[in-house]
């Protein structure tokens, strides 16, 4: 399903970050997203059930949420993980398209994956 | 030891009227603080970074030879950062730009960059938060969501604090524009759910109904412009929305000239709602010095400042610089990931008081002292008054402005 990518901060994400980026509390609180219930509905989503999320720049899994957001919106708070989602381009100004990216977003069995294994996979076949 | 009136070193509202507790050289616990700010204080020694080379823990000197190893060495570094740390090391981070002919770029770049493009172009009516506290009758919130970002902006400045002229909620007309329905928008009087990527669309609709012109604009913005109109002294806080969103500086630039239209019929202000604390510094330390507030470059021993080439997200992505030094900030978690493989292939050097993603990819870490807890120091509010960090703890490491002034030295030895 298509839906309209926004991302923002969430006081639940600030204050896990505070607490560290690499703790549980971080991965439990920013690899999200949160989706309308009857989208989750259609898609056949369970609260806490796993999303692939895929844009024309990349693609995550992440754990969805009920929001009272459009049905044609979903939202993911700041983080690695909506950054896996969005190109680099800035049209000269700086800022990437950070909101309102399209996305397709669909069922999955994969899990999450932490910001451990995110970044060993930058690492890898470092120059 | 308890510690009052502490500046909070979290978000562009400063508060200043935190009270810490320190028992045992640890913060046990924080008054007036938002769960933010009381997770910032009283985590502060979690997940703390230690020195070290290639993933190898090493001393603090060696760490410091080396990252002034790495600079030395480097035909084109960038230094990036800056916005969660004090004023005195934002000015030696620039010193050493200069010394090294870097690209320097602050976190405004991936934030409000795009306010200061609009406000290079059409200029902006200011006014402290302090006069939106005492006078503003009507405040509006456009493309952000200080329920959840900037917590107690609503109950300091803008909507429940007591006032010279308006001393309630009751006092004060509230309204919020955004895509989604957030926490923001259920405390407000009215809210407008509007479509994403149409903000520039909407207010240069807007200023054409002000000015007389037959526009289709939808009748809840009319309503919305007529109260805008007609206030006493009106207010638009705005963040993200505006700045990460199709149009970017050109939606700034639109809502910027709005007002001072607005000012043709009453008294009307404007305020970027800035997220880390010094941000705000980060800019006006920079322009201060270079004459220009981010993506500034020293190559050709004088600065040149121009977005899209000399900011950091457009410089890794094009693979344009053979080193970089992050001071107080993670573009790993904030920068698209096309990205992060050039910060992890290059030599990367990362201060900060604690393990973030960039520090888990760089070559050398060097921990420092988390200014604001550990360390004093001039941060900017987000309306741009300049607020003294206290220091309510000692850290077994230095400050930032510490540890870059000896970078500074041994890059000239």
């Amino acid at each position: 399903m298509k839906i309209v990518l926004l991302s923002g901060r969430t006081t639940k994400q600030g204050v896990a970050a505070e607490i560290g980026k690499t703790s549980d509390d971080y991965l439990q609180n920013v690899a999200l997203i949160q989706l309308n219930p009857q989208v989750m509905e259609k898609l056949g989503l369970k609260e806490g059930d796993t999303v692939e999320v895929q844009t024309k720049y990349g693609s995550c899994v992440v754990k969805c949420q009920k929001s009272d957001i459009d049905e044609t919106m979903g939202f993911m708070p700041y983080g690695p993980w909506a950054n896996l989602l969005i190109g680099s381009d800035t049209q000269s100004t700086g800022m990437p398209d950070s909101k309102g990216v399209e996305a397709e977003i669909q069922k999955t069995d994969k899990k999450v994956e932490s910001v451990d294994e995110i970044m060993s996979k930058i690492v890898e076949g470092r120059k | 030891m308890i510690y009052e009136n502490v500046v909070c070193p979290f978000c562009g509202c400063l508060c200043d009227d935190i009270i810490v507790t320190v028992e045992n050289g640890q913060i046990t616990n924080t008054k007036n603080a938002c769960a933010i700010s009381k997770s910032k204080f009283v985590n502060h020694h979690q997940n703390a970074l230690n020195p070290s080379i290639g993933g190898q823990e090493v001393s603090l000197e060696k760490a410091i030879d080396k990252a002034a190893d790495i600079l030395r060495n480097s035909q084109a570094p960038l230094i990036y950062g800056l916005s969660s740390t004090e004023c005195e090391a934002q000015r030696h981070a620039i010193h050493l730009a200069e010394i090294l002919g870097a690209t320097i770029d602050q976190t405004a770049s991936v934030c409000h960059g795009p306010t200061i493009l609009g406000l290079q172009d059409a200029g902006c009516v200011k006014c402290s938060l302090g006069e939106v506290k005492n006078r503003a009758d009507l405040v509006v919130y456009w493309g952000c969501n200080p329920a959840e970002a900037h917590m107690r902006h609503f109950r300091r400045y803008s909507v429940f604090p007591e006032g010279m002229f308006r001393k309630s909620k009751k006092e004060r007309e509230i309204a919020v524009v955004d895509v989604r329905k957030t926490t923001s928008a259920r405390i407000a009087n009215t809210f407008i759910k509007i479509e994403p990527g149409t903000d520039f669309e909407v207010i240069s609709l807007m200023r054409a109904h002000l000015k007389g012109r037959d526009v289709p604009l939808r009748e809840e913005y009319k309503t919305l412009l007529e109260k805008m109109k007609t206030c006493e002294f009106g207010i638009i806080f705005f963040g993200l929305g505006l700045t990460m969103s199709k149009g970017k500086h050109l939606n700034v630039n639109a809502a910027l000239r709005l007002v001072r239209d607005l000012n043709e019929y009453t008294k009307f202000s404007i305020t970027p709602m800035r997220g880390h604390y010094n941000v705000a510094g980060a800019g006006s330390t920079m322009a201060w010095v270079t004459g220009y507030p981010f993506a500034v470059n020293f190559s050709l021993g004088y600065p040149v400042h121009n977005p899209g080439e000399f900011s950091a997200v457009d410089v890794l992505a094009r693979k344009e610089c053979d080193a970089a030094l992050i001071i107080a900030s993670d573009p790993v978690s904030n920068f698209p990931s096309e990205t992060w493989k050039h910060l992890a292939d290059i030599p990367t050097i990362v201060m900060d008081p604690k393990v973030n993603l960039t520090s888990k990819i760089a070559h050398v870490c060097i921990p420092v002292a988390t200014a604001g807890i550990e360390a004093e120091g001039t941060a900017y509010r987000m309306d741009g008054v300049p607020l003294r960090l206290k220091k309510v703890l000692d850290s077994p490491w230095l400050s930032d402005a510490d540890v870059l002034s000896q970078l500074i030295e041994k890059v000239m030895a």
